[in-house]
């Protein structure tokens, strides 16, 4: 197994199926991951960054969810080819999530240390004692007192779920760590120390980490690479300085155009938000699904599948006008 | 928590209070003439008068009343039977067991068939094993127990001559006055199980215990099971409650000697002391269930636990106060 074989995405392909329609969430998302790295998935609300997340887990909820196409490989091994038994050795062990909504991804009714403990007795044989003990020592990692073992989620803030969640996420070392907007519900001083600490565990283990986000900001502090998604498309791939530097995508220009500047500039006091909206997941338009709301579409964007070229060393695009702001 | 079944304890006095009186008084007001139940249509006026009399059923409704209160928790007394002059408080003592062994096997046989049913539906819903165990519930919820007693009855033991179609014995006198006491409940049980199954087992923490690696079995009943028993156990206290009122009916065609059958002969006799008797026996046995639903609730739900913390902690800061306003 080679290293850059960590975690290859192949022609991904997720439906959500119900008798009244078909959300076409994921739409043929192709990635490969090196060990260590940090990827962040961008993009808008029902982009399908939460799908891609939760196909490599393989937690989507079935029914409605389905995986119509498309191979995940986790170190070498094609998981949707894997048994139960396998996937859930692999699940909350070797690849974890970390919840995006704290206020509810902890049970209500299992003390906090129970929920961190329990994570923990499944992978290591069943040891309780043991995982008690790796229970505490989570909780202190993340900076909670061990003697709030004992205490049930609604005494807990926030913040302090949230770091619960990640010690969850954490507590078995996992190599591949998948955090859904692991800071969107927090406040901007919790987030801050959120990351830290996720940053600071994640290099301690050597963990190949998948961010979830719509906030620019905070893949700018804690990615190497960036993908950009479009429903349920990466229509941009690259790393970090590439993406940020030389934003090709008209969307991804949008984004940045999106972000509140502190710079002055003469005549520029404005948010430039994206006109139109994202397309209705149920019925995508031909060719490029961006082409409605992009300023450069020309006729051909209108038709066939879009190509994804490399643009420059490193830098993928799905566009037929790739657009260099500076 | 302790404080707070005392203080349910507490509060369980004026709801009686209040059961004694509204008894009393609808017994008061109904028409009908227990000398006349007593003595027949045929005695002369006189007899009737003078009985009215002794019986003290011509003073005024007040004076009754308090006489009443007074005789029930001042010496625990019930009175005796208009019509056979035995204690109720001793009648009503040889009927209660069977009433209490009748609700409390059926809540038992619905809760163990209902929450199963209920849990299975759930987590195939869509599939036939969700519709089949729904349809069952629509249908026991729509039939009425006395109904289905009868066709039971029918059934087993004048078709099938299998178990017995009445009275008292050995276990199998239980097996057919159980079912059709249970099915009721049981698909009361059913439906709530699997509605709240249904509202837990697509919240962020069942996505997050299956996040863990942990197999359906436990994500199912480890983690969704206790969320959703709530609503589930408040319906079986109901559930118990509504056997010991309906069981009125159930005993009364399986002839079972219980309070339920013993209040139907009552009401006909207008033996008003058993009536009120049985009634006030009834009324103890459901709030003793509600607290015990309550207790039990807090036990699954440590937020419901917590609030119970919370206003005890609150009671102790305002008696502390004053002390502290004093020193």
């Amino acid at each position: 197994m080679s290293e850059d074989k960590f975690l290859k995405v192949e022609d991904l392909n997720v439906h959500y199926i119900t008798t009244e329609q078909d959300v076409f969430a994921v739409n043929g998302v192709s990635f490969e991951m090196t060990r260590g790295k940090t990827l962040g998935l961008v993009g808008e609300t029902g982009a399908g960054k939460t799908t891609i997340a939760r196909a490599i887990l393989g937690i989507l909820p079935n029914p409605p969810a389905k995986v119509m196409g498309g191979k995940i490989y986790f170190e070498g091994r094609n998981i949707f080819e894997l048994s139960e038994k396998d996937m859930l050795d692999i699940r909350g062990n070797k690849i974890t999530m970390i919840f995006q909504d704290s206020m509810t991804a902890l049970n209500p009714v299992i003390t906090v240390g129970e929920q961190i403990a329990e994570v923990v007795e499944l992978h290591n044989g069943g040891d309780k004692a043991a995982a008690k003990q790796r229970a505490i020592e989570m909780l202190e990692t993340v900076g909670i007192p061990a003697e709030r073992y004992v205490e049930y989620p609604h005494q807990f803030s926030g913040g302090m779920k949230q770091r619960v969640v990640i010690a969850i996420a954490l507590a078995c070392e996992p190599s591949l760590l998948l955090a859904d907007e692991p800071t969107t519900a927090l406040d901007v001083t919790i987030q801050a120390q959120v990351l830290e600490l996720m940053k600071e565990l994640n290099e301690k283990n050597d963990t190949t980490t998948i961010l979830i986000t719509h906030d620019l900001g905070v893949v700018a502090e804690m990615c190497d690479e960036v993908a950009v998604i479009y429903a349920g498309q990466i229509i941009e791939h690259g790393s970090l300085e590439e993406i940020f530097d030389y934003p090709m995508h008209p969307y991804t220009n949008g984004l940045f155009g999106a972000l509140p500047s502190m710079k002055e500039d003469e005549n520029d006091d404005r948010l430039h938000p994206i006109a139109g909206l994202p397309p209705d997941p149920t019925h995508l338009p031909e060719g490029c699904y961006f082409s409605p709301r992009c300023p450069y579409v020309t006729e051909e964007c209108r038709h066939g599948d879009i190509p994804v070229t490399e643009i420059r060393p490193g830098h993928q695009i799905k566009c037929l006008h790739p657009q260099e702001v500076k | 928590m302790l404080r707070y079944v005392f203080r349910r304890l507490l509060m369980m006095i004026p709801v009686l209070l209040g059961v004694t009186i509204v008894i009393f008084t609808l017994m008061y007001i109904i028409p009908g003439d227990p000398a006349v139940a007593i003595l027949g249509s045929q005695a002369e006026p006189w007899e009737y008068e003078a009985l009215r009399e002794t019986m003290g059923l011509n003073d005024p409704y007040i004076v009754r009343l308090l006489r009443y209160l007074a005789q029930v928790y001042t010496r625990f007394d019930l009175g005796t039977s208009y019509l056979s002059g035995v204690s109720i408080t001793t009648e009503l003592a040889g009927r209660i067991p069977h009433t209490l062994t009748l609700g409390f096997f059926s809540v038992i046989v619905s809760v163990f068939i209902g929450i199963p049913l209920g849990i299975q539906a759930a987590t195939h819903a869509g599939t036939w094993r969700d519709w089949l165990p729904l349809t069952i519930s629509l249908i026991g919820v729509s039939m009425p127990g006395f109904w289905l007693a009868l066709m039971l009855v029918l059934a087993f033991s004048v078709k099938l001559g299998w178990l017995p179609a009445y009275g008292m014995g050995g276990l199998k006198y239980w097996v057919l006055p159980v079912l059709s006491g249970a099915f009721g409940g049981l698909a009361n049980l059913a439906k709530q199980t699997r509605s709240s199954m249904l509202d837990v087992l697509y919240s962020d923490y069942i996505v997050m215990a299956r996040a863990k690696g942990m197999p359906e079995r436990d994500v199912i009943y480890k983690h969704a099971l206790p969320n959703a028993l709530i609503p589930i156990i408040t319906i079986m206290g109901s559930t118990f409650a509504r056997m010991l009122g309906g069981g009125m009916l159930t005993e009364t065609i399986f002839s079972i000697p219980g309070v339920g059958y013993y209040m139907v002969k009552s009401v006909n006799n207008r033996d008003y002391p058993a009536v009120q008797g049985s009634v006030l026996l009834l009324s103890i046995v459901f709030t003793f269930v509600m607290l015990l639903t309550d207790i039990v609730m807090a036990f699954v739900d440590p937020r419901i636990k917590a609030q119970f913390a919370s206003r005890a902690a609150k009671d102790q800061t305002k008696q502390a106060k004053p002390k502290g306003a004093a020193a």
